[in-house]
């Protein structure tokens, strides 16, 4: 349990960091996928439907990213809300990435 | 008989709407965090991301199994965007929410909530992120059915004609 007042715990931190990349992540491989089919028949083979296999993408590269970060010791850099608005931007910017993408295309 | 289709087609919206309440639920836990609700923020972490995890293998198997025939009808009907945009967007957005839910245990149970802010703010901005995207992913989830309503009953009307 972390007793610091003034910021989160190394774990919170390399998760947070490994939560940003994924979410963006999400977002520009439904962009690949949907405009270069031969990635989506691809991802299909892997996991029986391209679906499939690009939820266990996300959610590998979020634990593997996570347990990456959490290893590095540089991670005390990270300890005021900018952490806050980083996650609250980069949800926004992957949500609307996906909004726009399949309005627009 | 209720069939199987119908069971998941009803099911995994309504374990996204727990997960919708829990994130609520969590959400006024934090803005209330003291020394006494550390084991409720703790329940209702968990609660989010078994909900949403449940939602992930429900809605998956009807997406799988069983929405392809539907897509079909849409695409032939006079609301064919209920698949082209709202059911893409809705595949992909999903994965945002489960994310962010995978995240939520982590930082809301390993830090003092009550003592730390930045952690309390993190946990308020996180369970807001999931109720605004998850309650869209419900909207979508709405239109897509009523575009596979007029599909059908359009199809309806044409074999009535013949």
């Amino acid at each position: 349990m972390n007793t610091n007042n003034e910021k989160l715990d190394n774990l919170s931190i390399a998760f947070t960091l490994s939560t940003i990349i994924t979410l963006l992540f999400n977002t520009i491989l439904a962009w690949v996928k949907d405009s270069y089919k031969p990635l989506e028949h691809f991802m299909a083979t892997i996991g029986g439907h391209h679906w499939i296999t690009h939820g266990i993408f996300d959610v590998l590269l979020f634990i593997l990213l996570g347990i990456l970060f959490y290893r590095m010791n540089s991670l005390e850099k990270f300890k005021d809300d900018r952490l806050v608005k980083i996650v609250i931007v980069s949800a926004f910017v992957s949500s609307f990435g996906l909004i726009g993408w399949f309005f627009f295309l | 008989m209720i069939k199987t289709p119908d069971i998941l087609l009803f099911i995994h919206p309504a374990f996204g709407v727990l997960s919708i309440l829990a994130a609520v639920w969590l959400l006024v836990e934090a803005l209330n965090a003291n020394e006494n609700n550390k084991k409720r923020i703790n329940w209702a972490a968990y609660n989010v991301v078994g909900w949403m995890i449940l939602a992930w293998i429900f809605g998956g198997a009807w997406y799988l199994d069983y929405y392809p025939s539907e897509k079909a009808m849409i695409l032939k009907g006079s609301w064919p965007f209920a698949h082209n945009f709202f059911m893409e967007v809705k595949e992909h957005l999903f994965f945002i929410p489960l994310i962010l839910s995978l995240y939520l245990p982590i930082v809301a149970t390993r830090n003092n909530l009550h003592s730390n802010a930045l952690a309390r703010k993190m946990v308020i901005a996180i369970c807001a992120l999931i109720i605004i995207i998850a309650l869209a992913i419900e909207g979508a989830g709405a239109v897509i059915s009523e575009g596979s309503k007029i599909a059908f009953s359009e199809m309806s009307a044409v074999e009535g004609k013949k």
